[in-house]
């Protein structure tokens, strides 16, 4: 029976680590927020007999889809000395480079979202252009396309734009003080694009992407789940959610609420 | 003789039986006779000993009582996993309803409340514990809940230490109520910490350690000679535990890293590295089919006859299988089959007569 005794004093103390952790993270140290939508923190779809909710994290990379991506990417495209800290082309094209933990920063908005924008908007013009040379079915499905992808740019797509990769968190965070907008830190795991010409990396996050909604947060937003259809632009956001960052890193929605109008 | 555990226990009922049954055949055909106060002060001497033992650990008395005992292991394995998922699926269900301070609490409560539920039913309980083992499964399976759900209330990331305390309270309740399946879960749970932990300090996402399959090497050869090092004797089955699972595992790395030496640390090319595991898989099957015949391990004689036929098949489909006509093929694989069991033969009848010299 002493070891069932052990085994009690184990969950009282596992239990106790992660609260207080949580505690510490929450009222202990400085607190950063994000002020988000729908855009970024969307709802996804849960199964009838799930009975918890949550909201899932929506980014997208510094380099605008092609044709044949579903509303977004997921490449960042570096600089040169970013590119080079990784290990340039050689180690980056690696099999194994993949494997590796790194770290990606995001910023909310302001310039990495605007370039963005024009970059999608260059895709419609070029879209426009081929349409008008050549009035083919397929280049009139690649303007719709475009239009497409640009209107789900400006009214529901991510403004949270990966700017920047590393595998350690001090270049990044030392990146991330020169923007004045709101920016994140997160774990990663980055791979080759192709043929590693365009110091473009491919971006997996591997920390937390879901974040728990309580029963009133979740009784506070009795919506329909995000919707994402490949043949629609995505919708305008129905809520705002502030997401709290504490002193341990560890995320937490604040509040969530449904817009009056516009969001 | 000292009985330590069930196993022992059942071991010795049987010895018994066992004589009385020879003994009743010497009698019958002549061979010999023994006076009836002698005849009468074995059998009081041997049913006073089969009563303790059944009374002490339950043992089986019969053929027909054994066969039920199996049943009864097996039923109260799967109700095990039934009621452990039961638990799960009745959380997913309702979770959403409490409010987060009456999640928190139920969470901390259900593996304690479980615990307890634990003693209480193995003090209830025969010395076989069928319904305390079931019950233990369930407080792992609260434990498990417990952990996942208050790191998804918190949005925690998924971490390593996890398993560290699945696998000290997987182990604590195995030791505790004798449960061999809690055992089995707490190795899983060790090789995948330790496999993790290494993966990180090698500057891996921990979630990539099956990628590098080397990181599982060291804690398999690990947990299969603890029993040699740290007795398992008073636990009925728990050193074939360790060693079968333990080399389970470790043959199954040499056989991935031997088909894919791209998953290997070692600075060689592929293919010599995959070579170079071929003959560490065969090394170590045949290595535990000599040392299970040695110490008198049928379970690693057993895995080992396995996964060394497992490697042999599998270089024959390397060399074979895109130039020689199948039916040639599987006629090669029978006939190496057949070698094997005249082998074993000569073997066998090799280590009766030494056992036979020996008396």
């Amino acid at each position: 029976m002493k070891k069932l005794w052990y085994a009690a004093v184990l969950v009282v103390a596992a239990n106790g680590v992660v609260l207080g952790k949580a505690a510490i993270n929450r009222h202990w140290g400085e607190v950063q927020r994000l002020d988000l939508t729908e855009r970024e923190l969307s709802l996804p779809y849960y199964q009838y007999h799930e009975g918890t909710r949550s909201l899932s994290l929506s980014w997208q990379g510094n380099v605008a889809g092609d044709k044949y991506l579903f509303h977004r990417s997921y490449n960042v495209k570096l600089s040169e000395a970013s590119f080079a800290a990784l290990g340039g082309a050689e180690v980056v094209c690696d099999a194994d480079f993949k494997r590796q933990s790194a770290y990606v920063l995001l910023v909310y908005g302001g310039q990495p979202y605007t370039d963005l924008l024009a970059q999608y908007r260059a895709l419609v013009q070029r879209a426009e252009a081929a349409y008008a040379a050549n009035a083919s079915k397929d280049n009139e499905q690649a303007l719709e396309r475009a239009r497409r992808n640009l209107l789900s740019q400006e009214q529901g797509a991510s403004r949270l734009i990966a700017v920047d990769a590393a595998l350690t968190q001090e270049p990044l965070l030392e990146r991330a003080a020169t923007y004045d907008e709101p920016h994140w830190v997160l774990p990663a795991r980055l791979s080759a694009v192709g043929q590693c010409k365009d110091q473009e990396v491919y971006v997996r996050l591997t920390g937390v992407q879901q974040f728990h909604l309580s029963r009133r947060q979740s009784e506070a937003l009795k919506l329909s789940p995000s919707q994402k259809r490949y043949d629609q632009a995505l919708d305008a956001p129905r809520y705002r959610a502030s997401l709290a960052i504490g002193s341990l890193g560890l995320p937490w929605v604040e509040r969530v609420a449904k817009c009056e109008g516009e969001c | 003789m000292e009985k330590d555990n069930r196993a022992e226990a059942q071991r010795r009922a049987d010895s018994i039986r066992a004589f009385g049954q020879e003994l009743q055949r010497l009698q019958s055909e002549g061979v010999l006779s023994l006076e009836t106060e002698q005849l009468s002060r074995v059998r009081v001497y041997h049913q006073q000993q089969l009563e303790s033992l059944r009374q002490g650990y339950d043992v089986d008395l019969a053929d027909h009582a054994r066969r039920l005992s199996l049943g009864m292991q097996v039923v109260s394995f799967l109700g095990a996993w039934a009621l452990a998922a039961s638990v799960f699926f009745f959380f997913q269900q309702y979770w959403g309803l409490l409010d987060t301070w009456l999640q928190v609490a139920v969470l901390v409560a259900a593996p304690l409340l479980s615990l307890v539920g634990v003693v209480y039913i193995a003090q209830l309980d025969g010395p076989a514990r069928y319904y305390a083992k079931i019950a233990a499964m369930i407080s792992f399976a609260c434990l498990v809940i417990n952990i996942a759900l208050l790191g998804q209330l918190y949005n925690f990331p998924p971490s390593p230490t996890a398993l560290a305390v699945f696998a000290v309270y997987a182990g604590l309740l195995a030791y505790a109520l004798e449960v061999r399946l809690l055992l089995a879960v707490a190795m899983l749970c060790v090789f995948a910490f330790i496999g993790a932990q290494s993966a990180t300090y090698s500057g891996l996402y921990w979630l990539s350690v099956g990628e590098r399959p080397e990181h599982f090497l060291l804690p398999t050869l690990a947990l299969f000679f603890l029993p040699s090092v740290i007795s398992q004797h008073a636990y009925a089955g728990f050193s074939t535990i360790y060693r079968v699972l333990s080399l389970t595992a470790l043959c199954l790395v040499l056989l991935v890293l031997s088909n894919w030496g791209r998953g290997s640390y070692l600075p060689w090319s592929h293919a010599v590295i995959e070579g170079v595991y071929q003959i560490a898989g065969f090394a170590v099957s045949a290595g535990a089919i000599w040392l299970g015949v040695q110490r008198g391990w049928p379970a690693v004689v057993a895995t080992g006859n396995v996964f060394f036929f497992l490697f042999l098949y599998t270089k024959f489909f390397d060399w074979w299988w895109e130039w020689l006509p199948k039916s040639l093929f599987f006629l090669l694989l029978g006939l190496t089959a057949l070698l094997a069991l005249m082998v074993f033969s000569r073997l066998r009848r090799y280590t009766q007569t030494q056992a036979g010299g020996e008396q």
